[in-house]
């Protein structure tokens, strides 16, 4: 028999995590599927579970000075009508699921899943995402890339709940995202391209650049990113084959059901290269 | 645990397990219209609620969710027994065909409408995003919103909903709301899963991890020994029958080549041992209990690798022929292996079951290599199509239970006679002992032809003496059901300079899997539904099904005629690019055409002699021009995005009205006390609207409403014999059995009148509503009739019957239009326009018709596009779900989709009516492929058109 914990407050969440490790349950919508059974029986799961999905400490969403706090119990459809979140991942969090998902999914427990899939944590990673970890104990901030460690895995202690996300300010003049699916809504991609770009005076002032779905992890690039700053129009034009070379070296995508790395690999270049051409040409 | 929450705006306690989700709790609980399609996929969205007001998928919630919280669930839109306005709208609009979960879109679109009365279309899609229709697409879900908006406003608006038809008719060719739409839209006891009594036993099966192999051992002790398991069933103590689970008519021209377990295994998920029940968590713990050793064999997978001359041979038993069994049979079984079972063939199909092959047929017209060598041109391509589901919302279902001696069971089927008879010879009883009930259908489309789950069901019932329910999961849906048969379909083609075609010759390579279920008929069907599209003297084919190990194959909407379409279709596009000519031209200098004999059909009987056929009506000619008009045909379109190329395509296609010949279909109609009418109808509705076609066909002729006459189908002991609803049979041939009995019943109600009246029965009528008229001004109601006809000296209850067969055949036609955008980025491919005209005769139920177009076209894009049953280099199949096979949603609709019908009069159909569901599915293919190449001059020649093949044959990969 499965042992269920619905605390009252936040203070009691953490205080049965710490004792239980229970897993924490918001909106259900990845862990009902994955723990299901088929054909007329209940879902397994093989832990305790943590209910969290109505604590009102978890519900707020709103501007800070460090950017846009999302708590962890937000659903996606909130995230979605919020005004001040940036439009990529508006835009990613309405083409991820329908409303029936979206209503309950929260963007925490997306990160949770850390899927290399995962559309909305493509756009994290190009917005420089931060999570908020919080146990008895206090509480500690990282960086959405440094909190997934690989497919699956993540920087989470037994004795921690996702609190918060942070996205940081940022205003972007060029806003590029992709989902490559077989088809629209509902499915999972088969590879996600958000590229964020802001220029000045001529000149790329700030540009992020990730790709979903291409290996273990999103697959970003401080370095290369470091190279076209301050770039104008003609050094871009001139820099255009070795940026592509750049990723070319870096994305890695494996076959699976939904697509091949071939496929995968020749997309991502190919989004990649047009962002960078319509670049040029805006600068 | 107890949860207190608020259902339809009563508080509620229940009490819950803590893991339970919370659409297995409202259901227990009497919610019934909250249906499971896909196991907590969170994708079908059968089971929706709304949580405080919003939409949740109720399976992915747990119950621990719910406390304090407010549910609504569709029960909820009804006030008593009156429908909600957009759950009236949709029946009006004709979007509630099988109607699995028709409760839940209205739930979905009755909260988008409270939240915005005005919703735009993208609102709409927004809204409908997460439910899967399969049956009628979802074009006109749009349609059902624009008329709820406005009756919201003005409760007496009318619209024109589809265009009506047969100005000189009451009831036939005019929109009327389906009968059965009521009870299906307001989510009340219609399927079979809504019949299962408590205390019933669950059924689980025990599948083949390996895709061939040999039981060596099995050991169930440990298994009975778990207290609460009734049975378990096995290769070793099962019936010791052959028999055949294709659901078609006897003697099958499909071998019978399986018992109910074997001590081979064919394909990965393949029968190993059945487990019988008291609850589905014992059942589960038992299948884990029993013990399987396995000789694990090398397996096939394709055609090719079949056709190899040291291939493994999936059906290597003893073959038995029951008429016409060959000179040498006794030689060809000396290599038999009796592990292998047998291979019992009712007639010769070309069977060589030791070379892999499980049928074959041959056949021409004319002189094929003369045509060739007359030709300017001559082209020969393939094509492959793959291994396609059904996905009926519905998981296939069976639920068996015993009356005395008798085998009673709920079923959701197409044929509820051959089901009777194959569950009959399986148990080895007579037919008397076994009654089907057909339920409301959720979805068959060709998959509820065969007999899959309803033999084992039935037997575990018979053992036990206990109710016993079998309900397939969304994963035993993709390995254990019947789907499209792969094919490999070589066209040559030899042409004039001006495009006349000279010869016309097609190989088809079919893969029917590990058992033969329609192994000769469907790839026959690749050729019969096509070739006959092509006026062309010299003609021929070759068939050939290969016994492989990937999941089964059967029946599919369209049958063998979406690969034949595909194959034929696309090569003439070919061609007519080789000929630097307009495709439409090409179509039209050899199309078929009014009064066209189609000699070829004399060598494509389904297993016997075929006969010519005259084309008594064909609607090809307007629906070529209309549709070449609607979507600009020789305009070249640019896209905004430099990156994006557009093209256009097109198709004409066909099919049959039923198998004349072949079918049979039977009904009766009865007249009550006060002059209403019962009607019992053979024909089984499968949610197509087949009852609502043969109560319009009574109520025309009886000269009543609609609603003067009730109908029961699809009962075997309650209603008379009829073959079953497949090969696009339903109307010409359960309608016409039904129009002839109400013919038989008014020479019965004029002879009474004429009686009675005493008058001759030359001068008497029957006249609207509901009586007889004679030339004298004499008149007697219905009413007046059936009292006399019905008193204590009366001359009996009146009652007409008629059995329909016929020899005469009436083609539906159609030409499908597509205009798609290739991205060279990324090789998406977008369906910008898609029109499909069809010429089903006189459209009986038009909103019906339109939604059987809409939805048959918008599968069969599925397939092109996007769907694919994966299987790895072991025979798995990798997927388990609707998400990642690839159905398309609401998200993925033509931004332009337009079905119309295209009105022929044919002189064999009931009032002039042909078939018009299976051909929609036969279009998408070549029209999409033609109009790929139009895009970017590649030609894709396999199933799904995907965008990696789109980058590859660009050359960008």
């Amino acid at each position: 028999m499965v042992k269920t914990y619905r605390p009252e407050n936040l203070q009691e969440a953490l205080r049965i995590r710490r004792e239980t490790h229970a897993v924490p349950l918001a909106g259900g919508t990845d862990l009902m599927v994955r723990y299901r059974s088929w054909a007329g029986t209940l879902p397994k799961f093989p832990w305790p579970v943590l209910f969290i999905n109505h604590l009102t400490e978890l519900k707020t969403m709103g501007l800070r000075e460090d950017g846009l706090h999302i708590g962890a119990g937000v659903t996606l459809s909130e995230i979605e009508r919020e005004m001040e979140a940036p439009q990529a991942l508006r835009a990613a969090v309405s083409e991820m699921a329908a409303p029936a998902l979206r209503n309950l999914g929260t963007l925490a427990g997306n990160i949770c899943n850390a899927s290399p899939a995962g559309d909305a944590v493509c756009v994290l990673y190009a917005l420089d995402a931060q999570v908020v970890l919080t146990s008895l104990s206090g509480a500690r901030t990282v960086s959405v890339m440094d909190f997934i460690t690989g497919p699956g895995r993540k920087d989470l202690n037994d004795d921690e709940l996702m609190t918060d996300i942070i996205i940081p300010h940022a205003n972007f003049s060029h806003v590029s995202y992709r989902k490559v699916g077989t088809r629209k809504a509902n499915a999972l991609s088969k590879m996600s391209f958000c590229a964020l770009a802001k220029t000045k005076l001529g000149r790329i002032d700030d540009v992020r650049i990730a790709f979903g779905a291409v290996g273990p992890t999103v697959v970003r690039s401080w370095e290369t990113e470091k190279k076209l700053l301050g770039m104008d129009a003609d050094d871009l034009k001139d820099h255009l084959s070795a940026i592509h070379d750049d990723y070319d070296a870096m994305i890695h995508p494996i076959d699976d059901q939904r697509s091949t790395a071939v496929y995968r690999k020749q997309v991502s270049l190919n989004l990649l290269d047009q962002f960078l051409q319509n670049l040029v040409k805006e600068l | 645990m107890k949860i207190s929450c608020t259902v339809n705006g009563t508080p509620r306690v229940f009490h819950a397990e803590p893991h339970e989700d919370v659409q297995h709790l409202l259901k227990r609980e009497g919610y019934i219209s909250v249906r499971d399609s896909d196991d907590a996929e969170g994708f079908a969205g059968s089971d929706t609620i709304l949580l405080d007001g919003i939409p949740v998928y109720a399976k992915l919630l747990s119950v621990g969710q719910i406390q304090g919280r407010t549910i609504s669930t569709p029960e909820s839109l009804l006030s008593g027994r009156k429908l909600s306005v957009i759950q009236q709208a949709m029946v009006d609009a004709g979007v509630v065909q099988s109607g699995y979960n028709a409760p839940a879109a209205a739930l979905l679109l009755s909260e988008l409408l409270e939240r915005d009365p005005d919703p735009s279309e993208a609102a709409v899609k927004d809204a409908l995003s997460g439910l899967f229709n399969r049956a009628t697409g979802y074009q006109q879900f749009f349609q059902a919103v624009e008329i709820a908006k406005e009756r919201m406003k003005d409760p007496d608006y009318a619209t024109e909903i589809a265009p009506e038809f047969r100005d000189d008719l009451r009831v036939v060719g005019k929109v009327r709301p389906k009968i059965d739409g009521t009870k299906l839209v307001a989510g009340w006891k219609a399927f079979v899963e809504d019949m299962v009594e408590p205390g019933s036993c669950t059924l689980k099966m025990l599948r083949s991890p390996h895709a061939h192999a040999y039981i060596t051992d099995i050991d169930t002790t440990a298994a009975q020994a778990i207290p609460g398991v009734l049975a378990v069933i096995t290769h070793l103590n099962c019936p010791d029958r052959y028999y055949g689970k294709a659901g078609q008519g006897f003697p099958e021209p499909s071998p019978y080549d399986s018992r109910m377990f074997n001590q081979k295994v064919r394909h990965v998920g393949d029968r190993v041992a059945a487990v019988v029940a008291e609850t589905p968590e014992i059942a589960e713990q038992a299948l884990s209990a029993i013990k399987v050793t396995y000789e694990v064999l090398p397996a096939i997978f394709t055609v090719d690798e079949a056709m190899a001359d040291d291939a493994p041979i999936v059906q290597n038993g003893v073959v038995e022929y029951m008429a016409g069994a060959p000179d040498d049979l006794e030689q060809y079984n000396a290599s038999a292996e009796p592990k292998d079972g047998k291979v019992v063939i009712q007639f010769p199909i070309h069977a060589d079951p030791h070379r892999n092959i499980a049928a074959g047929a041959h056949g021409s017209i004319g002189d094929v290599d003369q045509g060739f060598s007359e030709a300017d041109t001559v082209i020969e391509r393939t094509y492959e199509t793959s291994q396609i589901q059904c996905t009926p919302l519905e998981t296939h279902i069976s639920y068996a239970k015993m009356d005395g001696d008798r085998v009673i069971l709920h079923a959701s089927t197409q044929v509820p006679w051959h089901l009777r008879r194959i569950v009959a010879t399986a148990l080895g009883i007579s037919e008397n002992k076994v009654r089907v009930i057909k339920e409301r259908v959720g979805g068959g489309y060709g998959s509820k032809q065969d007999i899959l789950l309803e033999d084992v069901t039935a037997y575990a019932s018979f053992l036990t003496g206990r109710p016993v329910l079998y309900h397939y999961s969304r994963k035993e849906e993709f390995i254990g059901n019947s789907t499209r048969h792969p094919m490999k379909i070589t066209v040559r083609l030899g042409s004039k300079k001006d495009g006349s075609i000279t010869a016309v010759y097609m190989d088809v390579r079919a893969n029917t899997g590990p058992y033969g279920n329609h192994c000769l008929t469907v790839p026959m069907n690749a050729c019969s539904k096509s070739l006959p599209l092509i006026l062309c003297p010299n003609m021929k084919f070759d068939v050939t099904t290969y016994y492989t190990n990937i999941p089964p194959t059967g029946a599919y909407q369209g049958y063998g005629a979406p690969k034949g379409s595909f194959a034929l279709m696309t090569a003439l596009g070919e061609l007519a690019s080789e000929l630097g000519l307009d495709l439409l031209d090409v179509i039209e200098k050899n199309r078929v055409r009014d009064g066209s004999l189609l000699e070829i059909l004399k060598c494509l009987g389904e297993g016997r002699e075929g006969t010519p056929a005259y084309v008594k009506s064909c609607g090809l000619e307007p629906a070529l021009t209309e549709g070449a008009n609607m979507i600009d045909w020789g305009v070249k379109e640019q896209a905004d995005d430099p990156d994006v190329m557009i093209g256009k395509g097109v198709a004409i296609i066909q099919q049959g009205s039923g198998l004349p010949g072949l079918d049979h279909s039977c009904a009766d109609i009865k007249m009550l006390a006060d002059g209403s009418f019962m009607l019992h109808s053979g024909g089984a509705d499968l949610g197509t609207g087949l009852d609502t076609v043969s109560v319009k066909f009574a109520a025309e002729v009886l000269c009543v409403d609609m609603g003067q006459v009730s109908i029961l189908s699809g009962d075997t002991d309650n209603t008379p014999f009829d073959t079953g609803a497949y090969a696009s049979s339903g109307t010409f041939f359960s309608g016409s059995a039904s129009m002839f009995a109400a013919e038989d019943l008014k020479k019965e109600i004029l002879s009474s009148a004429a009686a009675i009246l005493k008058e001759p029965v030359e001068d008497l009528a029957l006249a609207v509503p509901g009586k007889v008229v004679s030339t004298s001004g004499a008149e007697l109601t219905y009413w007046e009739i059936a009292q006399e006809t019905q008193a204590g000296l009366g001359r009996g209850q009146l009652v007409g019957y008629a059995s329909f067969t016929t020899e005469d055949s009436a083609f539906p036609y159609g030409a499908h239009f597509a205009q798609v955008s290739v991205n060279r980025l990324t090789g998406e491919i977008h369906v910008d326009k898609y029109y499909a005209l069809q010429d089903c005769g006189t459209p009986i139920n038009p909103e019906l018709a339109l939604g059987q177009i809409y939805g048959g076209s918008f599968k069969s894009i599925g397939h092109t596009l996007y769907e694919d049953m994966m299987l790895d280099d072991q025979g798995v199949c990798q997927v388990t779900g609707l998400r990642d096979y690839g159905v398309p949603m609401i998200s993925e609709l033509p931004t332009d989709f337009k079905a119309v019908l295209v009105p022929t009069d044919d002189p064999y159909g009931p009032f002039g009516g042909k078939s018009v569901s299976e051909i929609s599915c036969n279009g998408a293919a070549p029209a999409i492929a033609n109009a790929i190449h139009d895009a970017v001059g590649i030609w894709i020649r396999t199933w799904p058109m995907t965008p990696e093949k789109v980058l590859r044959a660009l050359g960008n990969i």
